[in-house]
């Protein structure tokens, strides 16, 4: 019991020191980069805003929403993205970017494809799930119908319900062996 | 209501008579033939040689020598006795009148089977044509020889084939030739024994039973009536004329038979020693045909005294008579059912044995049975029979069973049992003499110990687990069939036939299965307890699955019944009875679960019926092999259907499940969808610009 304390501190000391160390490793990797990309930065911060507010508005445990406005909202930004690398990788060229209706139509639209696909796509499957049960359904049904077209109606019934008749009729036949 | 019965039964009988007996017309007047070699001739009847129970008719006799015959034809609402046939066929005795031929046949007049017996015609006809006639008297001198030797060889030859005669009178006694020298015995098998007997003919004991309750008896029997016939042929007349037969029975139980029946008549002096040999009232002490013998041979004894009973100082009065007797009581209290309940309550009876008769234990044990009655289980009604019926054991322990309007001997009651089935009279008399162990309590109080009487309980007591089970193939049917070996089977669908061996049944129901309703089973109760009193076998299985639940397993009970008899019993082909029960099985085949397996044996049925074959019907419908993959296959389509059922439901309930089934996977799709475009995009761009 008194270690437990102990330990459970000495672990705390230890995730704080790793926290601390992980961080100040992404500040000394992260602040270099980002001075080094600030065009890609800045543009990416701006025209990848539909997928963050994706993220922050979505609820649940399985969280798919932002993966799915993401996804499109990069492909929208990717020709952007590519243009600004190969051609002219400053900030003034992402100012344009960002200034251009058009492109920003382009971002957007493609990050509201995503959430429209989002909405959209679990009713779709459920359609087709409901096709495939309604078949099957039709199909037991079917196969039901030809047992009690060849055994009757008694087929039906169940173990449970016959039960008790069953066992104090025994075997139908009289017994004694056959007449030959 | 059981003299209604009675009186119905009575009427039935009278018809059934009548139209055995009444003129023949048309093909009717055809002769009869019995066993292909004796024609009886209907229109020939020959009402001199009538018995009361059958009437005469010529004979010829297709293979005879010119003998001339006659024939008894029976009644059918009687029993008759078949082993005594047997018994007499080809006994020749200068005594008797000799039997040739017994058997059932086709009797047109009446429309129905019947039972005749064929003997030699005796050219002088009867002694006395009746009871009430007169006849020729014998010299003293003459009488042992003309009238006692014949009919004492006769009875010695009875004796030898270990049978009675039962029905020893003066109207059943015949002239053989038409000079009279030669006198005859007459029938003894168309009427139960001692059934036509008058009861001074009978002993005391037997003289209390009703007519068809009398037993096959005793030679002792035998032996009285005998000595009464003697006494009729010694005066020329009936010694009782002018008196009523109960007046009889009265004085007889009062001052003894002999006494009652010689009285004031005047009697050779030489014949007072057999008189009084052959009518004592104690068949112990009765003359037997040894004694008879010895007598006739010249030996001469000291002549038998009666042995009074004792008398009371003062009389019960039963009814409108007063008796002084304890037998006397007896018969009294049995003639006398409705009131004797009340004499025995009030204790009447009690106070006369202690004060009048002064006979204490009697009392005390009518005491001690009226008490045991008192403590028994039962309907009031029954338990006030029950406890007459004991208080007259313990007046007259010799008398005969009695309970209500039965009074039988123990070799009695099957016969008398028989002819209430035979008239559809009321058998709960019967029933309950079995039910309420009256035999038992009968054999108890009896004063000599006789091993035929233990014999009898214990027969009692097997035919009481047979009455107790109600089920088909038990009940009284099957008592009834059990105690009487020649009983005719007596179903519904049999009337007018005379089946009363077992290898005769199915022939006669394919005889009637013309005419029958063949929407019914020809199984009833009677038929079944018929086959299962007569088949020797195991019919057990054929007799639990007849009386199980259900139509299937009842039609299929019977079916096999009906089938192991052919197969063991023959005839090979039964063509009208298979197709009347192929017309029946339906509920056998519905039994079977495949509709095509029930469809296939439809198909089958009417082959098999062609055949005539009742074994292959019925291996037809009940294989074991078939039987065992109908149930195998059902109950993997009904694992199946219910497997079924289970994924319908599960596929009907599970809307909200799906739901959120398909929109997880929605999501995901769209998610992967969404991923795999941007990264599409990314890589044509990238191979765009590289290019």
């Amino acid at each position: 019991m008194a270690k437990k304390p102990a330990k459970s501190a000495a672990s705390s000391g230890g995730k704080k020191k790793g926290g601390l160390a992980s961080g100040l490793g992404m500040l000394v990797m992260g602040v270099p980069l980002v001075i080094l990309f600030l065009p890609t930065v800045v543009l990416l911060m701006f025209a990848m805003l539909p997928t963050v507010v994706a993220y922050m508005v979505e609820r649940g445990p399985h969280r798919y929403g932002f993966i799915c406005v993401g996804g499109l909202n990069f492909a929208g930004v990717a020709p952007y993205l590519l243009n600004m690398w190969f051609e002219r990788h400053d900030i003034t060229m992402t100012l344009d970017i960002l200034s251009n209706v058009f492109a920003l139509m382009m971002i957007y639209g493609a990050a509201a494809f995503g959430w429209l696909l989002y909405t959209a796509t679990p009713s779709l499957v459920g359609s087709f799930l409901s096709l495939t049960s309604s078949r099957r359904i039709a199909a037991l049904k079917a196969q039901q119908r030809k047992l009690i077209e060849d055994w009757g109606p008694e087929v039906m019934q169940s173990d449970e319900d016959i039960g008790s008749e069953a066992a104090s009729k025994g075997p139908a036949t009289v017994g004694g062996g056959a007449m030959r | 209501m059981a003299a209604t019965a009675t009186a119905k039964a009575s009427q039935k009988a009278t018809t059934a008579e009548a139209g055995a007996q009444k003129p023949a017309t048309g093909a009717a007047m055809a002769p009869v033939s019995l066993r292909d070699r004796f024609e009886i001739q209907p229109n020939k009847p020959i009402p001199d040689l009538d018995m009361p129970s059958a009437k005469a008719f010529e004979v010829q006799d297709r293979r005879g020598a010119g003998r001339p015959l006659y024939a008894l034809v029976c009644r059918p609402d009687i029993l008759q006795r078949h082993l005594v046939m047997r018994s007499l066929r080809g006994m020749q005795n200068a005594g008797m009148l000799q039997f040739i031929e017994g058997g059932v046949v086709d009797w047109m007049p009446a429309g129905r089977k019947l039972v005749v017996a064929i003997y030699e015609r005796p050219a002088g006809g009867k002694m006395m044509p009746d009871l009430n006639g007169t006849c020729e008297v014998v010299p003293d001198q003459l009488f042992a020889k003309k009238i006692i030797k014949p009919l004492h060889a006769a009875l010695q030859e009875l004796q030898t084939r270990a049978t009675t005669h039962r029905a020893i009178r003066p109207d059943n006694i015949y002239l053989f030739d038409t000079k009279g020298d030669r006198l005859v015995l007459g029938d003894c098998v168309t009427a139960p024994p001692g059934f036509d007997n008058a009861a001074i003919f009978e002993p005391l004991e037997t003289a209390m039973c009703m007519p068809e309750g009398r037993g096959t008896g005793h030679y002792s029997d035998d032996m009285f009536s005998l000595g009464v016939t003697l006494l009729f042929l010694m005066l020329g007349h009936n010694p009782t004329r002018g008196r009523s037969a109960d007046e009889v029975m009265r004085l007889r139980l009062q001052q003894g038979t002999y006494a009652t029946l010689v009285g004031e008549n005047r009697v050779p002096i030489s014949m007072i020693e057999v008189l009084r040999g052959l009518l004592h009232d104690d068949s112990r002490e009765r003359w037997t045909i040894e004694t008879l013998d010895l007598w006739l041979n010249g030996r001469r004894m000291t002549p038998l005294q009666p042995r009074l009973e004792k008398r009371s100082q003062r009389t019960l009065k039963i009814g409108e008579v007063e008796y002084a007797t304890a037998r006397g009581a007896a018969w009294g209290l049995m003639t006398n059912w409705s009131k004797a309940g009340a004499l025995l309550q009030e204790g009447r009876v009690e106070v006369w044995l202690r004060r009048g008769l002064e006979d204490n234990e009697k009392a005390d044990a009518l005491v001690t049975a009226m008490k045991v009655v008192e403590a028994m289980q039962g309907d009031k009604a029954t338990m006030a029979d029950l406890m007459i019926a004991r208080a007259i054991m313990v007046l007259a322990p010799d008398a005969p069973l009695c309970f209500r309007d039965v009074r039988c001997t123990l070799d009695g009651f099957g016969t008398a049992l028989a002819h209430a089935v035979l008239r559809k009279g009321d058998v709960k008399a019967f029933a309950d003499i079995i039910s309420r162990e009256v035999v038992k309590f009968w054999v108890q109080a009896q004063m000599i110990y006789n091993p035929e009487y233990a014999q009898a309980d214990a027969n009692f007591k097997e035919l009481r687990a047979l009455l107790l089970n109600n089920a088909k193939g038990f009940g009284i049917e099957r008592v009834t069939y059990e105690l009487n070996e020649n009983m005719p089977c007596q179903s519904p669908f049999l009337e007018g036939e005379y089946v009363t061996e077992i290898k005769e049944l199915l022939p006669a129901l394919e005889h009637v299965s013309k005419g029958a309703d063949t929407k019914t089973w020809p199984v009833d109760r009677h038929v079944a307890a018929f086959v299962a009193a007569r088949y020797e076998r195991d019919l057990k299985p054929q007799l639990t699955a007849m009386n199980e639940g259900g139509s299937e397993r009842n039609a299929l009970g019977m079916l096999s019944l009906l089938a192991v008899l052919q197969w063991r019993l023959g005839p090979e082909a039964l063509f009208g009875l298979t197709s009347w029960l192929g017309g029946l099985v339906q509920p056998i085949i519905n039994s079977y679960h495949s509709r095509e397996r029930r469809k296939r044996l439809e198909r089958e049925i009417p082959r098999v019926v062609r055949k005539g074959s009742l074994p292959e019907l019925y291996n037809l419908l009940d294989n074991a092999e078939e039987r065992g993959s109908d149930g195998e296959g059902f109950a993997r389509a009904k694992a199946e259907y219910a497997e079924g059922r289970r994924q319908v439901a599960a596929l009907e309930t599970g809307q909200a499940a799906r739901d959120e089934n398909a929109l997880r996977m929605g999501h995901q799709a769209a998610a992967i969808g969404s991923v795999s475009i941007g990264m599409a995009t990314i890589l044509i761009l990238l191979l765009v610009r590289l290019i």
